[in-house]
């Protein structure tokens, strides 16, 4: 497994969306939540191309080059 | 009623008609066959079939017609009396492999390999019911047929050779009794469903879960499987051209429809409940029509909306045929949904689909089925479709005459909230209990 | 006709099939035997079938001599096409037996139900009738 951050503080954190019905609802939530109670975290979604199973290389370039974690969701 | 007749039967009928014939006593009626089929066609087409002749015996039809009525009647033609029909012996003696080869050729089978019906396996099977051997459970027709009688043992018979744990045969028996076949001899090709409810889910591992319409669990696959094979040895059902004209036919006559229904995971008074029965007997109740399609197909599925399933599934029963009901099978978290949106009951459900799902009475009529079943009803005046004849065009009408048309049940594993939706009628509940 | 649908009438009494060219190849499948030595364990096994219902024939209504001045009713079981069909042997009649009165009725209710009113009219006022049809 990739290594932790030491603290989300200061980061950016990608939330991509699988593109099952409701991800986009819950990852909107989940930013809501870091804007409240971590400010200084960035957070920036995406809905990822292709359907569920497929890989998205240009998206996984751009978290590399931008990104400093990913929350992924969601199985239904 | 003493009244000479002339029968006419199109060429696909022919040996229905005839064995038909037969077995309500007049062997020798003189059917009088056209070309197939006869609707869809021009008048001058149909003209040349009156003027042409019987595609069977290749006479005139016209001069068949006239001789049907008029050539008098042979000392056959007026015998009375009673003719006995036997099936062959009480039993059967070979090897194993010859006797499945035995069953398979004479229709006893659904083309699957059985579990061969020894006297020991059949004895083992009664032990699981109170009722005596030749106690007769009752009689069956897979159509508009004389119906045939059975006893405990000759359902034991079909019960075992489904694959049936001893255990599940009162719930075998209960399907019997109802004289309800699963093979029915429509040209439109029926399906058929059962829902079972009560404590014997559980006591039996009927799966209601995940895959809960699907192979997953013997009870499921075994009586279903069940009732086929005995609509064909007992009702005499499933003979292609006598007793099974399915253009066609259905998969799902294989093993049916079997659904056992969940009831701790509904939010909902479980479907036997709702028929009159206690939370605690045990139930099967049997359905028919033709067929189950899955509900996520309809609009207003789409992951953008607040998923209204009221909406999707009374857009999904506006393409059924109204002739048969409608039965929803509602994932749980489908059923907690509805719930939430305010249908705290199954009938306030049922009555808000059979108010918005509707067609106008253009559009009814235009119906194959209005035409053949409830035209001749509406002339005998039975509601309503004696007033929806006589409303205009462009009058709105439900798309299903009843609201008791529709009934719901709760069955599914929860990964998703899919409906199902059974373009099928209920026909009746049975209690299990009775029967064991 | 062929083997399957003989089996419904499996048994059935040479009487009630003398006469039928259709039923003549009768082949009743009771003896499982084949013609070589068995192979396995003999076993016993129950015939499956129900009970059918005796058959009570009923003797068929005497004909008539002629159908000239007669009145035939052209009765629709209600099936697609056959009032179509029945509209084509009353031309036919007009044509060929013009001396023939052709009455067309829609029986009423399902096309398998009893018309008893049609029946007692038919009864009352026609000679003959003409039922039509399947599909």
């Amino acid at each position: 497994m990739a290594p932790r951050l030491d603290s989300l503080h200061g980061k950016t954190v990608y939330l991509v969306d699988t593109g099952f019905h409701g991800s986009d609802v819950l990852l909107h939530q989940i930013q809501a939540w870091f804007s409240a109670n971590l400010p200084d975290t960035t957070t920036v979604f995406k809905r990822k191309a292709g359907p569920y199973a497929e890989d998205d290389p240009a998206l996984w370039k751009e978290i590399k080059s931008q990104g400093n974690a990913v929350i992924m969701a969601v199985g239904h | 009623m003493g009244i000479p007749s002339a029968p006419l039967v199109t060429k696909a009928f022919k040996d229905l008609a005839i064995l038909n014939a037969a077995k309500r006593g007049m062997p020798h009626e003189r059917i009088c066959f056209t070309p197939h089929p006869i609707w869809g066609k021009t008048p001058e087409e149909v003209r040349a079939y009156v003027e042409g002749p019987d595609p069977v015996t290749g006479k005139p039809l016209m001069k068949e017609v006239v001789d049907a009525l008029t050539v008098p009647l042979s000392e056959e033609d007026k015998k009375s009396g009673t003719v006995s029909v036997s099936t062959g012996p009480a039993t059967f003696t070979d090897t194993a492999d010859n006797l499945q080869e035995f069953y398979l050729n004479n229709g006893y089978t659904d083309f699957l390999p059985i579990i061969l019906p020894t006297e020991e396996r059949v004895d083992r099977m009664m032990r699981a019911t109170s009722h005596k051997p030749d106690e007769v459970v009752g009689k069956m027709a897979a159509g508009a047929y004389p119906p045939w009688s059975y006893s405990v043992r000759q359902v034991a018979a079909s019960a075992v050779m489904a694959g049936c744990r001893p255990e599940y045969f009162p719930i075998v028996l209960a399907i019997a009794s109802s004289g309800m076949a699963s093979l029915f001899s429509s040209t439109n090709s029926f399906a058929f469903a059962m829902v079972i409810n009560g404590p014997i889910r559980d006591k039996l591992e009927f799966n209601y879960g995940i895959g809960a319409l699907g192979p997953f669990a013997q009870p499921n696959a075994t009586i279903g499987r069940a009732w086929t094979l005995l609509s064909k040895n007992l009702g005499n059902g499933g003979i292609p051209g006598d007793t099974y004209l399915g253009s066609l036919g259905n998969n799902l006559n294989y093993n049916n429809v079997v659904i056992a229904e969940h009831e701790d995971a509904s939010p909902w008074v479980p479907l036997h409940v709702q028929k009159g029965f206690k939370r605690e007997e045990n139930v099967v109740s049997l359905f028919r029509g033709l067929g189950v399609v899955p509900g996520q197909v309809a609009r207003g599925s789409s992951a953008n909306e607040n998923v209204q399933f009221d909406f999707q599934m009374s857009d999904l029963f506006s393409t059924f045929t109204g002739f048969f009901g409608a039965l929803i099978i509602a994932d749980p978290l489908v059923a907690a949904r509805l719930k939430e949106q305010g249908y705290d009951t199954k009938e306030k459900l049922i009555d808000w689909l059979y108010k918005n799902t509707t067609q106008t009475v253009k559009d009814y009529k235009s119906r194959n089925y209005a035409y053949l079943f409830d035209y001749p009803r509406a002339l005998r005046g039975d509601e309503p479709w004696a007033t929806w004849y006589k409303l205009p065009d462009d009058a709105v009408v439900p798309h299903f005459p009843h609201a008791s048309d529709f009934n719901i049940v709760v069955a599914g594993g929860q990964t998703n909230a899919y409906p199902q939706a059974g373009n099928l009628s209920y026909g009746v509940s049975v209690s299990i209990d009775k029967w064991m | 006709m062929n083997r399957r649908n003989l089996l419904g009438l499996l048994g059935m009494s040479p009487v009630a099939l003398a006469g039928m060219p259709a039923l003549a190849a009768t082949d009743k499948k009771t003896d499982t035997k084949k013609g070589a030595a068995p192979a396995g364990p003999i076993l016993e096994v129950l015939n499956p079938r129900g009970t059918p219902p005796p058959i009570t024939l009923i003797p068929m209504a005497k004909r008539l001599d002629t159908l000239n001045g007669k009145t035939i009713y052209l009765v629709s079981d209600g099936f697609p096409g056959a009032d179509a069909f029945l509209n084509q042997i009353s031309i036919w009649f007009k044509k060929n037996m013009p001396s023939v009165t052709t009455v067309y009725r829609l029986k009423a209710g399902g096309f398998a139900d009893d018309d008893p009113k049609l029946m007692a009219e038919i009864k009352d006022k026609g000679n003959a009738v003409i039922m039509a049809i399947g599909h």
